[in-house]
């Protein structure tokens, strides 16, 4: 478990050098069940980088971008919870979002970012 | 264009006439309160009306009244802590924006946004000895030009930066605003109103745009993206971050919130609060101040002293020094049962709080909190809640939606008991063995898990997602979280004697008219056929109407086997909240509430005491 941490350790800082984090998925963080709702928020595995695309909550909406996690935002996954909420961090605020929430946030592999950056 | 003259309807409880108000913002834990402290000096006056984490603290500096608010991460209406801090906010003549060096990227959205409401401000840049040590530079000259504001910079908890701050009010301007939000359109949004609500009101506020009696606008996610992207490039020209890993702060962090690590120290963290709350205070502390002191030297001195002057039996007598006597039982139970628990577990909170580990249980906790239709959020109000249900109460204002509100209070005025009543529990419970406490602590916890589930499926609405923000980790500081816990404990041990007094002298009364005796004879299907109880134990429950830790104290005279214990325990926890948890719930939730609320409780204590009873007959 501290080989976790290790790994998670670097990657807080790493927003910037445009790593594609969804190539860097280890093996041992790579689940089954979590296929089917790839490009959410759910289908990224810690440590993972991706950038927000849209939100379909209009309170959640807005208060992410007030978090600065709103649309365009490169953030990476601290951790998460089994059933539980993701962990994002972004910059150095760390977030954390409900399950069902997570599932209606788009996201896209850092790089790929276009439309809605601001 | 002022933001004095046109806030119609904000609650006239935030002004205070003459003097000019100066109204503190901020994000969340960003040092409001400690800048609050440093400004208004010794005077605090924390005023009842919202709870912990959503209350207005009110002071005085100089010629200004000064408000504090609740920690919110914008102005706006997206929950009911929101609301408050933004009616303050808005009738503000100058506004003191804290914000933390570290998170400038968050903060800075809040400090645009009243810009662009066009509020007169000071920014107090906070925590600038942390950032330097973070490797995090922020360069005030630059940030003062770009905002159009005076930036102060603070470490507040030391006192450091507050001349310069307190010289600098008379400067408070309104800040550079979004060139974008035209006039014309503020003008369409609101004819002839002011420009923050006119703002809000084009934002999208559906508060604001109602109290104008006008239809809320469109732009919100264009404003906001646009103030988001100023944000962005003005801490790109501002911050200097050079630190390449991450503080001790973020790696235990991590350790907290990774599955494998964050439920085992949760789970520790609570048998430590049983250890320390359950054993030593309410078992070691209790048995010393209420047995050997209260009861081994105080009430026998007092009865002694009392008799010397009035008969035994006479009126005055039994109100003295009687069972329920102002000076026998009044001080054993607060002094004596109630007290060292109180502070034991304020400064459990204390320490929580300012720890930050509190949002970090919430994320912990947001799995099976969403099978009883809360979110992981929920948490903050129901462990306020096992301090004092009221205050619990108030502050399930900061969940997002009216059906979370719903099942987080019913949850808290049935199945939570509040530190006074565990007190009172622990003090009895400690007469029998130690598998009664267990058990009494298990079907608490089943019954609210019941309750919760039940509510989850008939309540109607749509419970929101947890979004939340997880600050920094800190180590708390001994003076501020001393201040806290005397702050609170002393507040809540005020509140107890005042009721206690009140249950006093209503019991008092009934027993001397005769009432209590009718009462008693009327409830005993109830009491003795039903939960096999002495006829007695209807004053319990007559004192469970005005506190219900005070209900919990009717039965320490009485004479109960251990399993009837249980029985009575249980039964009166579940019984109705206490007065003032009532009168808030009255407050925020509305009378049918309330009349639902008494009716289940009532009905739920007695189904559960009554079939609890005939379980232990069989197992005994």
């Amino acid at each position: 478990m501290s080989g976790r941490r290790d790994q998670g350790q670097g990657r807080g800082h790493e927003r910037g050098h445009g790593h594609g984090a969804f190539a860097r998925r280890g093996g041992r963080f790579a689940r089954g069940r979590d296929a089917g709702s790839a490009g959410t928020l759910l289908s990224l595995q810690p440590g993972d980088e991706c950038v927000i695309g849209s939100i379909a909550d209009d309170c959640a909406r807005a208060q992410a971008v007030r978090f600065g996690i709103g649309n365009g935002a490169l953030v990476s996954c601290v951790t998460k919870l089994p059933g539980g909420p993701v962990v994002l961090r972004a910059g150095r605020q760390e977030i954390a979002v409900g399950r069902g929430l997570a599932s209606r946030i788009e996201v896209s592999a850092p790089g790929a970012q276009t439309a809605g950056q601001v | 264009m002022s933001g004095r003259t046109c806030h119609t309807g904000a609650p006239a409880a935030v002004t205070s006439g003459d003097r000019p108000s100066l109204v503190l913002a901020g994000n969340p834990n960003v040092g409001k309160s400690v800048v609050f402290g440093l400004l208004t000096g010794t005077y605090v006056e924390v005023s009842n009306f919202p709870g912990t984490t959503v209350e207005i603290t009110r002071g005085r500096h100089g010629d200004y009244d000064v408000l504090d608010t609740p920690g919110v991460y914008g102005v706006g209406s997206f929950n009911e802590e929101e609301a408050v801090a933004r009616d303050v906010i808005l009738t503000a003549d100058v506004i003191v924006n804290v914000v933390d060096a570290v998170h400038l990227q968050r903060d800075l959205f809040l400090t645009l946004q009243l810009a662009d409401l066009g509020l007169p401000m000071v920014v107090a840049l906070n925590m600038v000895d942390e950032a330097r040590s973070q490797g995090v530079g922020v360069d005030r000259d630059l940030l003062e030009d770009l905002l159009g504001v005076p930036v102060v910079e603070m470490v507040a908890v030391d006192g450091s930066g507050l001349d310069t701050l307190v010289g600098r009010l008379g400067e408070a301007r309104r800040g550079h605003a979004d060139l974008l939000i035209e006039e014309e359109s503020l003008e369409t949004a609101l004819p002839g109103g002011c420009r923050p609500d006119a703002l809000l009101v084009l934002e999208g506020d559906a508060t604001i745009a109602a109290r104008h009696g006008v239809a809320a606008g469109s732009r919100r996610d264009e404003i906001y993206a646009r103030r988001r992207a100023r944000v962005d490039d003005l801490v790109g020209h501002v911050v200097t971050d050079t630190d390449d890993g991450l503080s001790l702060g973020a790696r235990i962090s991590r350790i907290m919130l990774e599955p494998l690590t964050g439920f085992p120290l949760l789970a520790a963290l609570l048998a430590a609060t049983y250890v320390v709350l359950g054993q030593w205070i309410a078992g070691g502390v209790v048995g010393v101040t209420e047995e050997t002191i209260m009861l081994g030297y105080w009430e026998p001195f007092v009865r002694e002293s009392v008799s010397g002057v009035l008969q035994q039996g006479s009126a005055l007598y039994t109100f003295l020094a009687g069972e329920f006597g102002v000076l026998t039982m009044t001080p054993t139970y607060l002094l004596g049962v109630i007290l060292p628990l109180v502070v034991g577990f304020y400064l459990l909170m204390a320490l929580l709080e300012d720890s930050g580990y509190l949002p970090r249980i919430a994320a912990l906790a947001d799995r099976g909190l969403t099978a009883l239709g809360l979110n992981g959020r929920a948490i903050i109000p129901l462990i306020l809640g096992l301090g004092c249900v009221t205050m619990g109460t108030l502050t399930t204002r900061i969940l997002g939606s009216k059906r979370e509100r719903f099942i987080a209070t019913a949850l808290m005025a049935v199945a939570v008991p509040c530190s006074a009543q565990i007190a009172v529990i622990a003090a009895l419970m400690a007469r029998v063995g130690g598998g009664y406490a267990a058990a009494y602590f298990g079907l608490l916890i089943a019954v609210f898990v019941a309750l919760g589930t039940v509510l989850n499926r008939v309540v109607p609405g749509v419970s929101t997602s947890l979004l939340i923000d997880l600050p920094p980790l800190r180590i708390p500081r001994l003076k501020n979280v001393v201040r806290k816990t005397t702050t609170k404990a002393w507040g809540f041990m005020r509140e107890v004697a005042l009721f206690f007094l009140a249950g006093t002298a209503l019991i008092s009364a009934l027993d001397i008219s005769g009432a209590l005796a009718w009462i008693q004879r009327v409830a005993a299907p109830l009491t003795v056929s039903w939960l096999h109880l002495p006829a007695e134990a209807a004053t319990a429950f007559v004192m469970g109407f005005v506190r219900r830790d005070f209900g919990a104290a009717g039965f320490f005279t009485m004479d109960l086997s251990a399993p009837q214990l249980l029985v009575a325990m249980v039964t009166i926890t579940l019984f109705v909240p206490c007065a003032a948890s009532m009168m808030v719930v009255l407050k925020e939730r509305g009378w049918k509430y309330l009349l639902g609320l008494l009716g289940g409780s009532v009905g739920l204590a007695f189904l559960v005491g009554g079939l609890l009873t005939r379980v232990l007959e069989v197992l005994s």
